[in-house]
């Protein structure tokens, strides 16, 4: 094989950039402290509710194989969807290879129209891109083509089709490929989590998603599952916990963490030099991102959700009359005098409504879940889409990834009921404002009408 | 004197022979009923029509059956009791048996008185004389009057069962307006309760004025509706009312308000236009007339030579200064057709024949028509009352259901869903005048069939 000058330059500046790194890593290395080579070995991937492509060795190439294809995919119990994906699931299998492999992958398309796979974020030759029509021609239906290329960087990436993508990427297509540093990690990471955010139009009652759809959506996903079926997060108190992050939906979001900071450490730019790292608590990622986010576990039971309040709802209507505040109840029992099953719900807020649902008190649309979800053991959590907990414990074993149970919270560390009375106590308030009235037409006697140029207004059409 | 004895002999039994025929003419049906014979095969309930009744019968009668919901059969029953018409009708039937009566007698003899006197001379005649040209033809008289009254039942048979065909359409047109109104409650009370709902979301700041209106405004409009409604059931019931005689004041009056479903029929429209063809007693009456006429025509071609006869017998007493005596003998007329023979008679029976004809087939023609129009009309309207039952308004149902289910998540509101909801409630109006429209064609077609329709499953609810 020909390693070419661009080859041969390439590798040797990324040598150089890791020896940069390997300097730069150590910003309190002014001090006594001296950098140890890390281990080559990697934490292999988690990924929620997913799995990594197993691969072989064929004359020292990572061989891989990806059929693109569709299946029933169950976005939590109660709704299934036919979804287009990669070797049985959506997402795909996480690719995992190692800075320096060389990797050949297969891709047979099984599904009704052609398609084509691109590696984003990675360093490759041009043809090997996975633009259909510029880089390749298409991977007709029935077709298998390869992909062959070296891995020159390390980071979080991910693949997904680049022909008819719109369509393909709204029904499901995507993964995550994740190239492990050849040299080790900076921070050695116990617990290393990858999942792809998404968004998902799977209008209620049916069972398979509208591609057409570009705002409006139902189903907000974390590896293409929602809550309360996302896998939980787990780790020992101590670890240094990695989140793995792609975003291929329509929409950017802030993806915030409970109960801790995290850094954000690196993108599919690839690993940031740690002078750039960034310490949040809620990180954007926005469409067509990746974000590597790392923290050091505290001990409880954490949120982990998309910060955009409806991202962690299952569906529910948008433009529906808003009832807060208004009296319903005894309408209520004039519509259901018509309409025997109908419920007055909203008039103090939606709590009502996860309560009922939870309670099975009403019947939804088939295949539809309930827009509010899931127990916690203080009460109802009411949450959908973009939602899990991260809990940590101190007495998780090391490679041990089973849900715990819920955090046992020591003694005094739980916020306790003090009255039960509305009244209780002197808080401080400041003076209400006067109350809205619906109707009341606008006053102009207060308005200062001296203050207006009139020269440019048009009189003759008054 | 054996001729003046055989005259008298002979007389005296002609005399007798002719007053026998005279009487002995008598129709067998004398009273002013309705041929219970005519209507059995087209209308049991028509058939048990009879004779006019007494005031004090009906009125118990008709309080029997106003004491429970009165059904279909029963408004037929109350209106051959009470409609005025019937009255109409029987008072025709009493004018046909008068001139049965008439055709079928001979007229009296004449008998006459002659007193001449003066001079010391007196003359005494008697005379009686009889038409003898009408005891000749007291056979053709008797069988066209016969075919007179015949034609009247005909016709009056088929009024009393338009008379039965009007009540139902209209019983029909009541039940059913009634029915629509009790639906348009409903409807109106999901305008209302939309309209409840914006009053309150306004109330709390949560709509705007624009929304309000809007259902402020359908409600407002469903109101109306109802209104017309109720308006529309009361103008039916009059029209029924009217039909049965009935004052409207009387609001303890019950009716049956359901109405069923169709019933099947699997009649051809050509066999049922041979049925009405046979049936129909107006054409029966037509044809029974071209019959008449022809038996007129071949009459009037015999007998036009024919001018007036009259027999009779006369008594002759004179007396005078030589003694008296009395003669007598028989005596005939004849009118010589000399300058008429008849020739207008038969010209007018011709012309009434051809006429009689002409109506007879018109009215072929109208029935024939109006059986495969009105055949298809009650199929279709069958249809369209299958169609609402198995489809349109389980399917309405169905988009309730399947609609509260959105909205007890939330994907869509009340005003979706009670739109749903008056959006069923309209198909189960359209259904309810399906099965009107199909009650009342079915009436019609009835009433075009002359009765009773051939098939036996075909009539009854």
């Amino acid at each position: 094989m020909n390693v070419s000058r661009r080859e041969l330059l390439i590798a040797s500046s990324a040598a150089t950039l890791a020896g940069v790194a390997a300097a730069a890593d150590t910003p309190r290395a002014a001090s006594t402290e001296t950098v140890t080579p890390h281990h080559s070995s990697f934490t292999p991937v988690k990924t929620l509710n997913g799995w990594s492509l197993p691969h072989r060795m064929k004359n020292g190439v990572k061989e891989f194989h990806l059929v693109a294809e569709e299946f029933e995919h169950e976005f939590a119990p109660g709704c299934r969807a036919k979804c287009w994906g990669y070797n049985g699931t959506t997402p795909g299998p996480t690719i995992e290879a190692v800075e320096g492999d060389r990797v050949r992958i297969f891709v047979t398309n099984r599904l009704p129209e052609h398609t084509t796979i691109h590696w984003h974020g990675i360093l490759l030759p041009s043809g090997m891109d996975g633009v259909g029509g510029l880089s390749q021609p298409q991977i007709g239906p029935g077709e298998t083509y390869v992909y062959e290329f070296d891995l020159r960087q390390h980071g979080t990436y991910m693949y997904h089709p680049h022909a008819d993508e719109m369509v393909q990427l709204a029904v499901g297509m995507m993964g995550m490929f994740v190239i492990h540093p050849k040299q080790g990690e900076v921070a050695p990471v116990d617990r290393d989590y990858a999942f792809l955010l998404h968004n998902w139009a799977l209008h209620p009652g049916t069972y398979r998603p509208d591609p057409s759809i570009m705002l409006d959506f139902d189903l907000w996903t974390f590896n293409s599952k929602v809550f309360p079926a996302i896998d939980t997060i787990v780790a020992r108190v101590g670890e240094r916990v990695r989140f793995r992050i792609g975003n291929l939906s329509m929409w950017n979001h802030p993806i915030h963490l409970h109960g801790h900071y995290y850094e954000v450490t690196g993108s599919d730019g690839g690993r940031w030099p740690r002078a750039q790292w960034r310490r949040e608590t809620s990180e954007i990622i926005g469409v067509g991102q990746t974000r590597d986010i790392e923290f050091v576990a505290a001990p409880g039971d954490w949120a982990l959700h998309c910060h955009m309040s409806h991202h962690t709802m299952n569906a529910m209507g948008h433009g529906t009359p808003n009832n807060l505040g208004a009296e319903i109840s005894s309408n209520g029992s004039a519509i259901r005098q018509l309409l025997p099953g109908y419920i007055a719900m909203g008039s103090n807020g939606m709590a009502e409504h996860a309560e009922h649902s939870q309670m099975g008190h009403m019947k939804g649309p088939e295949n539809t879940l309930p827009m509010m979800m899931g127990e916690g053991p203080f009460g109802n959590l009411e949450m959908g889409g973009m939602f899990t907990v991260v809990k940590v414990r101190h007495d998780l074993a090391r490679g041990d990834y089973r849900d715990p149970g819920w955090y046992r919270n020591p003694k005094g560390t739980v916020a306790a009921k003090v009255s039960d009375d509305p009244d209780f106590g002197t808080p401080v308030r400041r003076d209400a404002e006067s109350p809205i009235p619906p109707t009341s037409p606008t006053d102009h006697s207060k308005m200062d009408h001296s203050t207006m140029d009139h020269s440019k207004m048009d009189h003759s059409k008054m | 004197m054996g001729v003046s004895k055989y005259f008298s002999g002979a007389m005296a039994a002609g005399m007798a022979s002719i007053l026998l025929a005279g009487c002995a003419t008598v129709p067998a049906d004398r009273s002013g009923s309705v041929s219970t014979e005519l209507l059995k095969p087209r209308s049991a309930l028509a058939a048990s029509v009879g004779v006019a009744k007494a005031p004090a019968d009906v009125q118990s009668i008709v309080a029997g059956i106003a004491a429970k919901p009165i059904g279909r059969d029963e408004a037929v029953r109350l209106a051959l009791l009470q409609n005025p018409r019937m009255r109409v009708l029987y008072s025709e039937l009493g004018f046909a048996q008068a001139d049965v009566y008439d055709a079928t007698r001979l007229s009296n003899p004449v008998l006459g008185y002659l007193r001449l006197s003066g001079n010391g001379v007196s003359q005494t005649t008697w005379s009686i004389s009889q038409s003898f040209t009408e005891l000749l033809f007291i056979g053709y008289r008797t069988r066209i009057g016969r075919s007179q009254l015949l034609q009247t039942q005909q016709r009056v048979a088929s009024d009393v069962l338009a008379l039965e065909a009007e009540v139902r359409t209209q019983y029909y047109r009541y039940v059913g307006a009634e029915v629509l109104a009790q639906i348009r409650t409903r409807s109106t009370n999901a305008a209302q309760a939309s309209a409840q709902y914006a009053q309150q979301l306004y109330k709390a700041g949560n709509i705007s004025a624009l929304q309000l209106s809007r259902e402020q405004a359908a409600a407002g409009a469903a109101e109306i509706k109802q209104r017309q409604s109720v308006s529309t059931a009361l103008a039916e019931r009059g029209a029924l009312l009217n039909l049965l005689g009935l004052p409207l004041a009387n609001s303890q009056l019950a009716f049956v308000e359901e109405l069923p479903l169709p019933t099947p029929f699997s009649t051809d429209a050509k066999e049922l236009r041979s049925w009405a063809l046979s049936h129909r007693l107006d054409l029966a009456a037509a044809r029974e007339a071209v019959s008449m006429w022809a038996d007129n025509v071949t009459h009037a071609r015999r007998w036009r030579w024919l001018g007036g006869v009259s027999v009779g017998a006369e008594r002759e007493h004179d007396k005078n200064s030589t003694g008296d005596q009395t003669i007598k003998g028989p005596s005939a007329s004849l009118e010589l057709p000399l300058f008429n023979q008849g020739g207008s008679q038969l010209l007018r029976a011709r012309a009434h024949e051809e006429l009689a004809a002409t109506h007879v087939a018109a009215l072929e023609l109208t029935i024939s028509n109006d059986i495969v129009v009105r055949h298809a009309a009650l199929q279709a309207a069958a249809a369209n009352v299958e169609q609402y039952r198995r489809d349109v308004v389980p399917l309405n149902e169905k988009i309730v259901e399947l609609a509260q289910q959105q909205q007890n998540y939330m994907l869509i509101g009340a005003f979706e869903l009670l739109a749903a909801k008056q959006q069923e409630i309209d198909a189960s109006q359209s259904y309810v005048e399906a099965v009107r429209d199909y009650w009342i064609e079915h009436a019609e077609l009835m009433r075009v069939t002359g009765g009773n329709l051939p098939t036996v499953s075909g009539d009854k609810p």
